[in-house]
């Protein structure tokens, strides 16, 4: 199965075998979400990333690592009807390489007729003694609707489609550009499952463009 | 360090306390064969041609059954008690299909009590037999005998917060009650 999985993002990322730098793994990620006090929300982020292959070909041979792990906090404040504010920190484990973020957002949600749509705005600024200070812009849209009917209801399944854009620098500019599409289910207690997809390329303006493919699964736990 | 983490996991995991009426729903797809004979006939009786989704659902009042779906470009939400007896018939409509008076007697009462408030759904609500229920289906329109109330969810802001609410008007617009909502997470796609 996960070769399948695996051959699956190497046709979606061969566009031009030419200059191109592939890397594909998988991206585990946990969310923990609590009520703190009125409208303030405390989440809890663990993600890791493995590397299955890496180089200028998707399918050379197979060989897993672990590439790197991340926790994160983040304050979220419901500031209008639809919209929250958050800053969050993540502290990232990269080899021996110790990496330190600091988070801005804006996430506005809609509930609409027969699905949820959610646009997020991000700043965020990275810090390491391994490489230079990184500073991103990122928009993000999602698309949430259910597999059957109008609604999405506890023990139903659920697409989550969103494509992302990133503005980057670090020393230059950059732009990354990132999609993904996942299935859902929701569990009871509002907790709710996904395994999918998530592609990303960058050093789309040089001669080398890097594409990334994650199989990825995340669990959203609200204790 | 590990007292610390400790503390904060134990944290996560606290009981909220919550105040003031809420609305308890929780909601569960079931199929046509888990449901009382006497609601599948009632919805055979309406003469209503659509698939209904049906849910069982536990609120504070008990349990129930509801047949959801769209009937007559109209979103429908009939619900029974745990027998299978129809206890209302729910059809979403827009802001502009209120009477004028009505709307802004809601609409009064709302910027009246809260700081700000905005509508996200309203349905109106048929009560009474079963025979004039369906009767109304079929055609409609409300049957004269039928009471009509107006369930409205709308967010609002109090005391700095903001809050989903499901309030129930009378047919004139007059205040019935009001239940708080607890929302679905979205964290999903907020992260």
């Amino acid at each position: 199965m996960i070769r399948i999985l695996i051959a699956i993002l190497g046709i979606c990322l061969s566009v031009n075998l030419q200059s191109q730098i592939y890397k594909i793994g998988t991206l585990p990620q946990l969310y923990i979400t609590s009520q703190l006090y009125k409208d303030y929300l405390l989440t809890f982020k663990l993600e890791s990333r493995q590397i299955i292959n890496e180089g200028e070909s998707p399918f050379s041979s197979i060989n897993f690592k672990q590439e790197r792990s991340d926790i994160s906090a983040f304050i979220r404040k419901r500031v209008g009807f639809n919209s929250k504010l958050a800053l969050g920190y993540m502290h990232r484990l990269q080899g021996k390489d110790l990496y330190h973020r600091w988070t801005q957002g804006l996430s506005l949600i809609y509930k609409k007729k027969y699905f949820n749509l959610g646009h997020r705005f991000l700043c965020d600024q990275t810090y390491s003694k391994a490489e230079s200070a990184k500073y991103r812009f990122r928009y993000r849209y999602t698309l949430e609707l259910p597999f059957k009917g109008q609604e999405i209801n506890t023990k139903e399944i659920f697409i989550k489609l969103g494509n992302e854009y990133i503005s980057v620098w670090q020393d230059e500019g950059d732009f990354e550009f990132r999609t993904l599409a996942c299935i859902g289910y929701v569990l009871p207690s509002n907790t709710k499952l996904e395994l999918g997809i998530d592609y990303r390329a960058n050093q789309i303006f040089t001669d080398q463009i890097a594409h990334q493919g994650y199989l990825y699964f995340a669990f959203y736990l609200k204790p | 360090m590990r007292h610390i983490l400790s503390i904060v996991i134990l944290y996560l995991f606290q009981i909220n306390i919550l105040q003031g009426q809420i609305k308890f729903e929780k909601e569960k797809r079931i199929k046509e064969k888990d449901v009382p004979e006497a609601a599948l006939n009632f919805i055979k009786d309406s003469n209503i041609d659509k698939a209904m989704k049906w849910y069982q659902e536990i609120n504070q009042s008990g349990t129930s059954f509801e047949a959801k779906g769209i009937y007559m470009h109209s979103k429908h939400s009939i619900e029974f008690n745990k027998s299978g007896h129809i206890e209302d018939v729910e059809i979403e409509v827009e802001r502009k299909q209120l009477p004028i008076k009505t709307l802004a007697s809601i609409e009064n009462y709302l910027s009246r009590e809260y700081e700000a408030f905005k509508l996200k759904k309203i349905q109106k609500q048929w009560t009474g037999k079963a025979e004039f229920l369906k009767a109304s289906i079929k055609s409609g329109q409300k049957h004269p005998d039928i009471q009509l109330n107006y369930e409205c969810v709308a967010f609002i802001k109090s005391d700095g917060e903001y809050r989903s609410y499901e309030f129930l008007f009378s047919a004139n617009g007059d205040y019935k009650s009001a239940f708080k909502i607890i929302e679905d997470s979205r964290t999903n796609i907020e992260f």
